[in-house]
């Protein structure tokens, strides 16, 4: 059994054994569980039994629930124990159908978790909070570990409060410290003291908050995460501690930049960016934080100062802005930070153009680098197998001489008859034959050719590898599949586009506005319309029966009741005679199938586009990382070649 | 908050971070490919990292903190730069080579202080990096100027370094290059080892960044 495996099953104050069901999160103390019978309690368990004055901090709370709190905050209800009486865990309210508030202020979780909320829905999430926190705040207890995931949102923007087990409350005379904390979210004053035993304030708590309602309202950057100007490492908590807001009106003093991409604080209104400023301040260290009742109240503000951007409706901002901040960051970082709604069935919008930016922003990895490989004429040293070779076999070559030369003595200077000297001179030459054939067999360079082989091979080897890997040839194939797709995709664009012509343009409704093109006023008796009337009309554009349109009819100053209605009784006839003529509406099918047949292929064609692009940085990575690992190989390989290839010479001779 | 700060210009290709700009815990993973580690070895490998993505896919907050990149040795080959695990493919390795262990070990370090740029670049926090290196044999290059890159890196705490050895290893070559202890893995169970390295890189993803995590006792390991 790991540590972490449950117990099988606890009990509680009153004695009830409890089984734990399905494990529904996760934290650093302990998991949460449901109950096997209930389904509106969880069982939170910790991995190690509680201290005796966490399990009385526990009964204290489950003493003092009440109804304000219950409603946003998932409050002990209740202490749990082992069956051997150690007390191990704690009863609370189930919460379901929310999730933690990091899902929601990433854009890419959001997209996933929470489809279609908009900047409206995030500023009502942190007033929501704010509410919430500023309701623990005036019964008296302090939430003291404000973190990321004690925090959950459901998809009405309301929020729940949970791990409240850990707050910092006060009973029956007695306070109960947090003895946990999560440094990003913990103020300058507290960072590097013992959680255990300090007294946590309402304004620590503003602190977590202000730090919560940034990431929420700007995309999930953490305020104090920045771009540091300085030397050496600048973690958040020394951040913090150094009260370098990165996106404060002071920054530049405190040598930190919001990250590039990143929005400026002017994107909220300026009371809420006082607030942050406040809230972010060395000067608001020991009070002066903005409460949580303040943040709720210019929260509210800025949800009533908002305007949706002309371009896309997904986009709500500050009124008080001049362009829309979404779409600049959207177009800078090609990343869609809210998502729409789409209707069923429509494909989500594929930027083409942004997306073939991001591929060519990929460089190219250029040609595999020119090795300095050394010819290394002469420069090469024989290796010492190779002297001691050519040692020996000098030494056998001497031999050989000395011992076919003995019969020369002889036939040159003892006198003898020719033919016996004839005989001698033959002798020394058979010698010198046979005395060679056993030098060249004691002395084989076979081995060194063999070397000399097998290290060319090596080398051969090794540099087609390294054109492979360093070359360009892999990301050039890539990026070729990628202009096959990209020119395959618009092609696809353009059937859908061929496939489903706009409903102004073409189709029926075309038909009918030709069809009612044919009828001018001028030409027609229309009852109570005199001719009269007829230039009158025709100055403000109505000329035939497709001109007749209640809007545009009252947009005629002074113009008779009973000859609008006239002309909208003409019409309305006119319309039911196309009907009748055109038949009914033409059956769809074809063209949704042609759609949909045209739109699954571009979804497959853009992920194809995605992977490949995925593709086509791995490569140009792996391109770049293997020039510098395998260079070495090459030159390795290199010298052995030409060591080789020198020794074979030296032994050749 | 002047005007000129609105038109600053923003590099291209920032965009993971403007979608995703929760702290990083990078995790490399050096893995050894020689021609030892084929058959059983290798395949249970495999098995593990197929095991090591499922698990941080389960961890939401991990899914968008921890970032792994893969190496591998005999030959060096970058297989994975460091992605989230939505994107990261584990990829399937095969056993050939020899055990180039000081390159990659020098590559890898190249990677993490690249990945640790950009990071700084783009303002993102990040958590102290991983490198958890599996071999089943001994270096056959030159690992001297890698373990001394290794000692500086854990005294700055520019990253922690883990040598984990299969079967065979050469445990006192491993401990000469780690600083930390050099664990042995029992038998071949690599899925239980990127079980618990999967919720170790959780708990630390969770964690305040420079805190040190007590880590879960790797059950995976013999004495």
């Amino acid at each position: 059994m790991s540590p972490q495996d449950p117990p099988p099953f606890v009990v509680d104050d009153r004695g009830r054994v409890l089984r734990l069901a399905r494990k529904l999160g996760q934290g650093g103390e302990g998991a949460v569980y449901e109950l096997e019978d209930d389904t509106d309690i969880a069982a939170k368990i910790h991995h190690q039994p509680l201290t005796p004055l966490r399990a009385e901090k526990i009964r204290a709370m489950a003493a003092m629930q009440s109804e304000s709190v219950a409603k946003l905050a998932a409050w002990p209800t209740g202490l749990l124990s082992l069956p051997s009486g150690a007390p191990i865990g704690l009863l609370m309210p189930k919460v379901t159908g929310h999730k933690d508030i990091h899902h929601l202020y990433s854009p890419k979780s959001r997209r996933a978790e929470f489809p279609g909320a908009d900047w409206r829905f995030l500023i009502r999430v942190a007033a929501n909070l704010s509410r919430a926190i500023a309701t623990i705040h005036e019964a008296s207890g302090v939430v003291a570990d404000v973190n990321h995931s004690g925090v959950l949102v459901g998809q009405d923007a309301r929020v729940r409060l949970i791990d409240c087990d850990s707050f910092q409350v006060s009973g029956q005379g007695k306070m109960y410290l947090c003895e946990v904390g999560v440094p990003t979210f913990t103020p300058p004053e507290l960072q590097g003291l013992l959680f255990s035993e300090v007294a946590r304030t309402p304004n620590h708590d503003n602190f977590g908050l202000a730090v919560l309602v940034f990431l929420t309202l700007f995309m999930g950057r953490h305020p104090y995460a920045g771009r540091y100007l300085g030397l050496g490492e600048m973690t958040i908590e020394r951040a913090i501690g150094e009260s370098r807001f990165a996106y404060g009106a002071d920054s530049a003093a405190h040598q930190i930049e919001r990250p590039p991409g990143a929005p400026s604080l002017g994107i909220v209104s300026p009371a809420v960016a006082g607030l942050f400023e406040r809230a972010f301040a060395r000067a608001s260290r020991n009070d002066g934080r903005p409460t949580a009742r303040e943040w709720a109240a210019a929260l509210d503000g800025l949800e009533g100062q908002l305007r949706q951007c002309a371009f896309s409706p997904a986009h709500w901002h500050f009124n008080g802005l001049q362009g829309c901040p979404w779409c600049r960051m959207e177009a800078a970082t090609g990343v869609g930070l809210f998502s729409t709604t789409v209707s069923s069935g429509a494909a989500a919008h594929f930027d083409i153009d942004g997306f073939w930016r991001r591929v060519e922003a990929i460089e190219h990895p250029g040609g595999a680098p020119i090795l300095d490989l050394p010819e290394g004429k002469g420069k090469v040293r024989i290796s010492p197998a190779v002297m001691a070779f050519r040692q020996q076999r000098q030494m056998h070559r001497l031999y050989a001489l000395v011992l076919s030369a003995l019969p020369l003595p002889i036939a040159l200077f003892v006198s003898l008859p020719l033919p016996a000297r004839g005989l001698f001179l033959l002798a020394a030459v058979g010698l010198y034959y046979v005395a060679r054939t056993l030098v060249r067999a004691a002395n084989d360079p076979a081995i060194f050719v063999a070397k000399a082989q097998q290290d060319t091979e090596r080398l051969e080897r090794i540099r087609t590898e390294w054109q492979n890997q360093a070359g360009p040839g892999r990301f050039d194939a890539k990026r070729a599949e990628l202009d096959r797709l990209r020119a395959a995709w618009i092609a696809a664009r353009e059937r859908r586009e061929q496939s489903q012509p706009a409903p102004e343009s073409g189709g029926r409704a075309a038909a009918l506005r030709r069809f009612l093109d044919t009828f001018a006023i001028e030409d027609q008796e229309v009852k109570g319309v005199s001719s009269a009337r007829v230039p009158l009309l025709e100055s403000f554009g109505i000329a035939t029966a497709a001109d007749v349109d209640a809007d545009r009819l009252d947009s005629v100053p002074k113009l008779d009741r009973h000859l609008r209605d006239a002309l909208i009784e003409w019409r309305l006839e006119l319309e039911r005679r196309f009907e009748a003529q055109a038949g009914p509406q033409p059956a769809p099918p074809d063209r949704e199938v042609l759609e949909r047949e045209a739109r699954d292929a571009q979804l497959r064609i853009e992920a194809a586009l995605r992977t490949g692009l995925q593709d086509l940085q791995e490569i140009q990575k792996q391109t770049l990382f293997a020039r510098l690992s395998m260079k070495v190989r090459v030159e390795e390989a290199h010298r052995a070649y030409l060591q080789s290839a020198a020794d074979l010479k030296a032994v050749s001779r | 908050m002047g005007g000129a700060g609105d038109l600053e210009q923003i590099p291209f290709g920032s965009s993971e971070f403007a979608d995703n700009p929760e702290p990083r815990c990078p995790c490399l993973l050096l893995l050894d490919t020689s021609e030892s580690m084929a058959g059983a070895r290798i395949d249970e490998l495999n098995h593990g990292l197929a095991t090591f993505q499922r698990a941080l896919a389960a961890d939401s907050l991990a899914m968008k903190r921890v970032e792994v990149g893969v190496v591998t040795f005999g030959p060096v080959q970058l297989l994975n730069d460091f992605q989230t695990p939505d994107h990261f493919r584990p990829p399937l390795l095969s056993g050939a080579g020899d055990t180039p262990m000081g390159a990659a070990i020098a590559g890898g370090l190249e990677m993490v202080r690249q990945r640790k740029a950009a990071y700084k670049a783009n303002g993102i926090p990040y958590f102290r990096p991983w490198i958890f290196m599996i071999t089943d044999g001994a270096p056959t290059d030159d690992w001297r100027a890698a373990a001394a890159m290794i000692r500086e890196g854990e005294m700055t705490k520019g990253f922690s370094f883990f040598a984990v050895g299969v079967e065979d290893a050469d445990m006192d070559a491993l401990a000469q290059i780690s600083v930390r202890m050099p664990l042995r893995l029992s038998g071949l169970r690599f899925r239980d080892l990127f079980v618990w390295l999967s919720s170790s890189l959780g708990s630390v993803s969770r964690s305040g960044m420079g805190q040190e995590v007590p880590l879960l006792p790797p059950g995976w390991a013999r004495a």
